[in-house]
């Protein structure tokens, strides 16, 4: 049985100005704290990097009695206080040389031994360290109960999933020969990575039901399915490997006094679709929505998420979830714009990628605090409040498709450590004439979901609700 | 009332509601889900209306505070002072809770949610209700 371990996520922003603080290229040894929100998971703990705190040089970090340097203690109480305020885990990181393999010296385990039982009293959070080289990280995590846990692996979401390690991984097994064609692409490696990764799919309808597809071919290993909805006769025309039967269980069963009720769950056909492409793949799937706090959880718990439904709901906790938990992820959808007679005035395609601590979709005014109250009011007194009834909006495969391959070529290559330029910015494609745009929005510091502000919900974790609505609660 | 199953937000939201109209009672229905029914009685419109006190009812999500409060709705009776309907395309008819009511489709654009609390929404569209 394996010792008990933890895993870090560092948003890509945080590590990259953690990086040029202890790299500066001098050689030398540098210091800083994060402060981490803790997340519970059945396997261990996860800590999510939401503070950085830089130690000035000669004065919040300067040669050590015991020590090459060290931090001061002023610094150490203002770092361990504000972690106790915030309900965050206090980490101190210091860097050595080297490349890709690092480890803590005994001067640095004496001082752990010396200084976390006592830290651990302050904050009432876990207390521990990070020791980083240029591409290797190493952690000691000391907890409430006294137990010292060592860290497995930090995750780096930003353009491509980085992974660091205290040394290089294991060369991973050779990917079994069905997938001989894109291992050519990606290596072994990627398809392990594919393997280990859980995907949470918000969202099973034209688009998400493609993703799937994909996903399910690609050998994605692990999925989190999200939707509320069953299939209808309008979903066949867009919905992947749909049968008639799907949308038309529950009449066939009326006609022979069968007591299937319903027809197919839109999970369920996708649930189909993936075990057809990859049987080993493990799945749970909820035919709730993503703001049922149950499903919320799991999602938060993911690997990477697909939103691929439009409502405000989706978008707003989908957003929670990727800011609060350091989930990446990417928004695909399709928009059809007529004019008051019906004709179409515009087509486009938007790939928006989701990534932690990076401008968000209420910084991008994609969600819609109105439609979110309505979405939100119970039923028979919303329908009344829309004065203005829904339309259902085109939908069409190809532009679906479209929307599914670029986000899932995006997914897969920032998993392999394929994606070479930026890819902050959303893209929008505009099929009818060929134009590609690209849509920067600029950064909200004080944005309580993805800003670097006291108050914003950046890597909190467990620490705050995210939002939910208890449907069916007493 | 009691508050076991509403959100943090809401149960501030219903305090911040109550201290904005210190003079009227204030009946919330928790709705299960986190969010509230919320109805407060009287609210003065003064003597362009009639009659010049309603009552103002609203939703609060259990989004908050990131959702806005949308619509909110006053009594059905509530007419100019020489009893003609109030013209206004931002106001319908309809029931809401099975009152007869009015409901007031005041969106909140470019909100800022830690600015635009309920009760400064609630006290908003009052004025606004009033100013008409």
């Amino acid at each position: 049985m394996s010792k008990p371990s933890w895993s870090l996520t560092l948003p890509a922003l945080l590590r990259d100005e953690l990086w040029a603080h202890l790299f500066p290229g001098d050689g030398d040894e540098h210091g800083a704290v994060v402060l981490a929100g803790v997340v519970r998971e059945t396997d261990g703990l996860r800590l999510l990097g939401a503070e950085l705190l830089i130690a000035r040089d000669g004065a919040d970090y300067a040669p050590g009695l015991l020590g090459y340097r060290a931090l001061r203690p002023e610094f150490v109480q203002r770092a361990a206080l504000q972690a106790r305020a915030r309900g965050l885990a206090y980490l101190a990181v210091h860097c050595h040389g080297g490349n890709d393999r690092v480890g803590f010296s005994g001067t640095d385990l004496d001082s752990h031994r010396r200084g976390y039982p006592a830290l651990t009293d302050i904050t009432g959070q876990p207390v521990g360290a990070l020791v980083a080289a240029r591409h290797a990280l190493a952690g000691e995590l000391w907890l409430p109960n006294g137990e010292v846990q060592q860290l497995d692996h930090t995750r780096v979401p930003g353009e491509n999933l980085e992974r660091l390690h205290p040394q290089p991984p294991a060369a991973p097994a050779r990917a079994t020969p069905g997938f001989d064609r894109q291992v050519r692409v990606f290596g072994d490696r990627g398809q392990a990575l594919l393997a280990q990764t859980t995907v949470a799919i918000v969202g099973l309808g034209g688009l998400g039901s493609i993703v799937a597809e994909y996903l399910g071919r690609l050998g994605v290993g692990r999925f989190v399915l999200v939707d509320a909805e069953r299939v209808d006769a309008t979903n066949l025309p867009r919905m992947i490997a749909a049968r008639d039967l799907d949308a038309t269980l529950a009449e066939r069963a009326r006609a022979f006094h069968l007591p299937w009720p319903k027809a197919r769950r839109k999970t369920a056909l996708a649930t189909r679709n993936i075990r057809r492409a990859n049987p080993r793949a493990a799945i749970t799937s909820f035919s709730t929505g993503v703001e049922d706090p149950r499903v919320a959880r799991a999602v938060a718990r993911s690997d990477y998420v697909f939103l691929a439904a439009d409502s405000a709901i989706a978008r707003h906790v989908v957003n929670a979830i990727v800011h609060q938990y350091l989930v990446p992820g990417i928004e695909a959808g399709v928009k059809v714009r007529s004019d008051d007679d019906g004709a179409i005035d515009d087509i486009h395609v938007a790939i928006r990628p989701l990534t932690p601590g990076r401008p968000c979709l209420w910084c991008s005014g994609l969600i819609d605090a109105t439609e979110l109250a309505l979405e939100t009011t119970p039923e028979h007194e919303r329908n009344k409040a829309r004065y203005v009834p829904e339309v259902t909006a085109p939908s069409v495969i190809t532009l679906n498709g479209i929307a599914a391959g670029e986000a899932t070529t995006r997914f897969l290559f920032a998993v392999t450590g394929l994606l070479q330029a930026p890819q902050a910015s959303a893209l929008l494609r505009f099929p009818r004439g060929g134009d590609l745009k690209h849509q920067t929005v600029p950064p909200d510091p004080e944005c309580r979901w993805c800003g670097r502000g006291p108050h914003s919900a950046l890597g909190r974790g467990d620490a705050r609700p995210l939002p939910a609505v208890r449907r069916g609660a007493a | 009332m009691s508050t076991a199953t509403l959100t943090s937000a809401v149960a501030d939201a219903i305090a911040d509601v109550r201290r904005a109209f210190p003079g009227a009672q204030l009946v919330e229905s928790p709705d299960g889900t986190g969010g509230a029914f919320v109805i407060v009685e009287p609210v003065e419109l003064g003597e362009a209306f009639a009659p010049q006190s309603t009552w103002l009812g609203f939703y609060l999500s259990p989004m908050l505070p990131d959702a806005d409060v949308y619509p909110l709705y006053v009594g059905g009776d509530v007419t100019g002072a020489d009893r003609s309907p109030l013209a206004n395309p931002a106001i319908q008819a309809t029931t809401w809770r099975d009152r007869a009511a009015l409901q007031l489709s005041r969106r909140s654009n470019g909100r800022d949610a830690a600015v635009s609390t309920p009760a400064l929404k609630a006290s908003n569209v009052v004025a606004w209700l009033r100013a008409l």
